[in-house]
């Protein structure tokens, strides 16, 4: 049903933050407008442009706060005040000295907008829009920076408007692709999230493993310790994987079970028949995407190294792959 | 702290001749949520705690309550879902925005359709229209509930589906759209 589309695309738009929401905001204008250009913030940022259209007369900025960043509504309504008056002033040339506007100089604006262009229009795009109170604000702060500003890159009569995630869902058709990478941002950003909190049950392996190793190495105890600490890191980013696979898709849990049993497989293989078994270890983190990438890449291509790395790290710490200090010859 | 690009190129070396290699493949369990033994125990029990009466003799429940019913239970990380998505049943939108997810994963649930078509065949339930019902071997169904309660193993599991009694799960949240 359509209108459950537009529902899901925008409850994924305000799911989103950061970069992610700037990314997906740029992927959908960019799809809907002819000629939108997003603008990357190097080599020295972004000039406090995200994006324009209509030859230069057009202007985006987007704010995607983190959600856990604030306590309460004020709090957040704040923050999306101040950042975007904070881009209005850089794109008006504007800053403050003590309370009084002064005129800057924003020499990035001069390498992207064409030559002689002015932003007539500029959109104010934002995660979360759930209040009115950000409005005044900003309107009356843009009204007092088109009058003080030398108006090179902003038209004198420039309007702004603000969109939240229902009003940007809203705004042009949502389709399966759109749904599709909107769900894939979202579950990317679910499972670093999830990753970061995901208990591991039972580390006492992993750990006795990263004992024996350090009483191999009393030399490099602290490279020992970043070690464990990274395939950790790693080890939650696969349990996160599988945890929002299991809840979300299973049919994708279950081609992810028998991947793990051919990465299990093909790793004990290469390191049961070699000779030098330690100079096999790095290539199995490359065994475990090569298997995951034909099933996972397509659609979650950002994060399946990592969960490849974690599959290894996994088998370190689940016991399949492990070590033991040399046996003492007697006699 | 920065990433190491490659921690287990680093481990390698730390190791090289200066360890034994340990590789047991048999070590690595494979996941619960495919074991048949245990999606029966959990569906058992999922429907001896929630299956009203129906007939003469008969016990039955809608084939998708059973479904979201096991589904939570095997993942108890999804009861305080569940209990968000029942609640905003009075607000269509914020309904479908708390029930995207979980619609989606208990809907894909395939191992559940082949545990019941199992059970089906078996003659332990029956397929009665959108319900499942008791079929004539249901008594093996009673005592696998029992045994599990009797042996206190999958406690985790009944306990949620304990507190899912107290959930209100409506058609609508059942039917899709």
């Amino acid at each position: 049903m359509p209108m459950a589309l537009v529902l899901e695309y925008a409850e994924s738009l305000a799911a989103l933050a950061g970069d992610e929401f700037e990314s997906e905001v740029c992927a959908r204008l960019q799809a809907a407008i002819l000629g939108f250009q997003r603008v990357p913030s190097t080599p020295h940022g972004d000039a406090g442009l995200d994006g324009f259209s209509h030859n230069g007369e057009r202007g985006y900025c987007c704010y995607g706060p983190e959600h856990d960043a604030f306590r309460t509504n004020k709090q957040r309504e704040t923050a999306i005040v101040d950042k975007l008056k904070s881009d209005l002033r850089r794109l008006c040339e504007l800053d403050f000295d003590r309370r009084n506007l002064i005129c800057i100089d924003n020499a990035e604006m001069a390498t992207i907008l064409p030559d002689g262009r002015k932003l007539k229009h500029i959109s104010l795009l934002v995660n979360w829009f759930e209040s009115h109170r950000v409005l005044s604000p900003l309107f009356t702060a843009f009204a007092d920076y088109r009058s003080a500003s030398a108006c090179r890159y902003v038209d004198e009569k420039a309007s702004i408007n603000v969109q939240g995630p229902k009003e940007l869902a809203n705004m042009y058709a949502v389709d399966e692709a759109t749904i599709l990478r909107a769900r894939q941002r979202v579950f990317a950003q679910r499972v670093q999230h999830t990753a970061q909190t995901v208990d591991i049950k039972d580390p006492k392996d992993f750990d006795s493993k990263m004992a024996v190793l350090r009483e191999i190495r009393p030399d490099q105890l602290s490279a020992i310790s970043g070690l464990a600490e990274q395939l950790r890191a790693d080890w939650r980013m696969s349990l996160a994987f599988e945890r929002e696979l299991d809840e979300t898709i299973p049919t994708l849990h279950r081609t992810l079970e028998e991947d793990r049993r051919r990465i299990l497989t093909r790793v004990s293989q290469v390191m049961v028949g070699s000779r030098e078994t330690w100079k096999e270890l790095p290539t199995a983190s490359q065994i475990a995407r090569e298997i995951l990438e034909p099933d996972f890449g397509k659609l979650y291509g950002s994060i399946v190294q990592d969960v490849g790395s974690g599959e290894i790290a996994r088998l370190i710490g689940e016991c399949p792959v492990g070590w033991e200090r040399p046996k003492i010859a007697h006699g | 702290m920065d990433k190491i690009a490659n921690p287990l190129q680093a481990i390698g070396e730390l190791l090289a001749g200066r360890a034994q290699p340990v590789v047991t493949p048999d070590r690595l369990a494979p996941s619960a949520i495919y074991d048949l033994q245990y999606r029966m125990a959990v569906t058992a029990s999922a429907f001896e705690m929630h299956a009203k009466p129906h007939g003469l003799n008969q016990r039955r429940i809608h084939a998708a309550r059973l479904k979201l019913l096991q589904f939570v239970a095997c993942r108890p990380r999804l009861l305080a879902v569940l209990r968000n998505w029942s609640q905003a049943q009075h607000d269509a939108q914020l309904s479908i925005a708390t029930s995207q997810r979980l619609r989606r994963g208990f809907l894909g649930d395939q191992m559940h359709e082949d545990v019941v078509a199992f059970l089906v065949a078996r003659g332990i339930l029956a397929w009665s229209g959108s319900h499942v019902a008791t079929g004539p071997g249901s008594d093996w169904l009673t005592q696998l509930h029992s045994a599990t309660v009797e042996q206190g193993v999958f406690a985790i599991e009944r306990d949620v589906l304990e507190k899912l009694r107290d959930v209100r799960i409506t058609n609508a949240m059942l039917e899709g759209w």
